[in-house]
């Protein structure tokens, strides 16, 4: 009687798995075909980091999530030592997190990030600021990584506006500014 | 031809996988994620029968309000407040649970919406961070904060765990003894307060480590879930304790999994695979007879 029971179980449970296991392939074959398309890369910005008011909630959240969900990931290439943009949101959200932490590590790599672009002008220092920034999955925290482009970009005729999706690629650097240290991308170029 | 398309996505997500793998925040998450769902299933069942479900709920509450009070004081270790304070709190709802004039359910309420209320004001008072509501958030629903562990902190968790299962199992007898029948383990000379006592800082221990993992909010369904889909299917308590531990690591693991390749909340996300599972385990156990046979 047991063992019938037993074997009653082990059947349902096989079942279970063998339609879990069909749907989960009609996923797999739709992201497949959706990844086709796809295309993206990114940068950050790091002086705006863990200010949730800089960035409104636009499109920009679920369609870069979307993005890196279909996007091909094989790792990092053409040069670049960390590629964020090849990451789903909470990854890069971690990985500068962690950059933020141990800049030390990261220092002189080559690092490509998708992002919001953000400004920020310093009104005591009149210094301008420009940063790619992410949010976190609950859309409540933000990190980002300052950029300094090249003397190629022109302001304001060659930067983006506000709020644009970009993606950029630079330096990894540190430096200090007063008595704190932070992070920018040097040398950096938009994509 | 659509198989042959299934299978290269399934590789894409599995290089995508391993990729991510190669990050060291990326393992730590998993190990700390991992070692928490067994440590809170197994008290889980302890819990769930002893009808305090909601008290992780109540304790993870006034475990933000002693990690706001430890912000407002510029702690460098909140662990050294957090914990103490979590401990007294359970010790206090537990232990007096049954005597005292604000009864078991009032007082989890009472306590849990103070602390949380109390924890906020303090935090918005005294702030000392540029992005409160952004600690807030991340606190109350742990939306990446187990991918931002440091070493030191996944072993100081794996620390705690080895002593968390290690009393489990060294005291399973008493522990199921209390669990089922207070009043006949203390009639057979069993010291029933001293073994609440040692529930109470256990779990507690185990509300403070899955903040990390959860949040605040969500910790209840991480104790609770495991426990009650492995009591869809079995009907002793051995069988419970080890289906719910397995199915606790199982769901965390692949929540983690999951989080990390969509990019969705790990939190919510843990969550809601062990909401699947306990329906998974419900209708089986409806299909099969599962518990009542």
């Amino acid at each position: 009687m047991k063992f019938k029971k037993t074997v009653r179980l082990i059947v349902v449970l096989s079942l279970v798995l063998v339609i879990s296991a069909c749907g989960a392939k009609d996923k797999k074959q739709q992201n497949k075909d959706e990844a086709v398309t796809e295309e993206s890369e990114t940068i950050e910005d790091p002086e705006i980091i863990d200010d949730p008011e800089i960035i409104d909630d636009s499109d920009y959240s679920e369609d870069t999530e979307l993005q890196d969900m279909e996007k091909v990931t094989t790792g990092a290439s053409g040069g670049v030592d960390v590629d964020l943009s090849a990451m789903s949101s909470t990854m890069v959200y971690s990985e500068v997190f962690n950059m933020m932490v141990d800049p030390d590590s990261y220092e002189g790599k080559t690092v490509r990030m998708r992002g919001m672009y953000v400004e920020y002008l310093d009104e005591s220092t009149g210094n301008k600021y420009y940063a790619c920034v992410i949010m976190d999955a609950t859309a409540c925290c933000s990190q980002g990584i300052e950029f300094e482009l090249t003397d190629d970009y022109m302001y304001p005729d060659d930067y983006p506006t506000a709020d644009d999706e970009i993606c950029v690629i630079g330096i990894f650097e540190t430096y200090m500014e007063g008595e704190y240290k932070y992070c920018t991308l040097k040398n950096a170029h938009l994509e | 031809m659509c198989l042959k398309k299934a299978k290269e996505a399934v590789n894409v997500i599995m290089d995508k996988l391993i990729l991510y793998l190669e990050y060291p925040f990326v393992r730590y998450a998993l190990i700390v994620g991992v070692l928490i769902a067994l440590c809170s299933s197994l008290l889980g069942v302890t819990l769930v029968l002893k009808r305090f479900s909601y008290i992780g709920d109540g304790l993870s509450h006034v475990a933000f309000g002693a990690m706001a009070v430890a912000s407002v004081l510029r702690f460098t270790d909140k662990m050294i407040l957090i914990l103490p304070v979590t401990v007294i709190s359970a010790v206090l709802l537990l232990k007096s649970g049954q005597d005292a004039k604000i009864k078991g359910d009032a007082a989890i309420a009472m306590i849990s919406v103070g602390a949380l209320a109390f924890g906020y004001l303090l935090m918005n008072i005294f702030s000392t961070s540029s992005n409160l509501t952004g600690d807030v958030c991340s606190t109350l629903f742990g939306s990446t904060s187990i991918l931002t562990l440091t070493r030191e902190e996944v072993a100081v968790c794996a620390a705690l765990s080895v002593v968390v299962v290690l009393i489990f199992v060294f005291f399973y007898n008493k522990i199921f003894a209390v669990t089922f029948d207070e009043d006949f383990s203390k009639a057979i000379g069993t010291r029933a307060n001293v073994y609440n006592l040692m529930i109470a800082v256990v779990i507690a221990v185990i509300i403070v480590l899955a903040m990390n993992l959860v949040g605040s909010l969500l910790i209840s369904a991480l104790v609770i879930f495991p426990a009650l889909s492995a009591m869809r299917l079995f009907n002793n308590f051995k069988a419970v304790t080890i289906f719910s531990a397995v199915l606790s690591v199982v769901c965390a693991t692949t929540g983690i999994v999951v989080a990390i390749l969509a990019g969705t909340p790990v939190g919510s996300t843990i969550v809601a695979v062990d909401v699947v599972a306990f329906f998974l385990c419900y209708a089986v156990g409806m299909i099969t007879g599962g518990a009542s046979k």
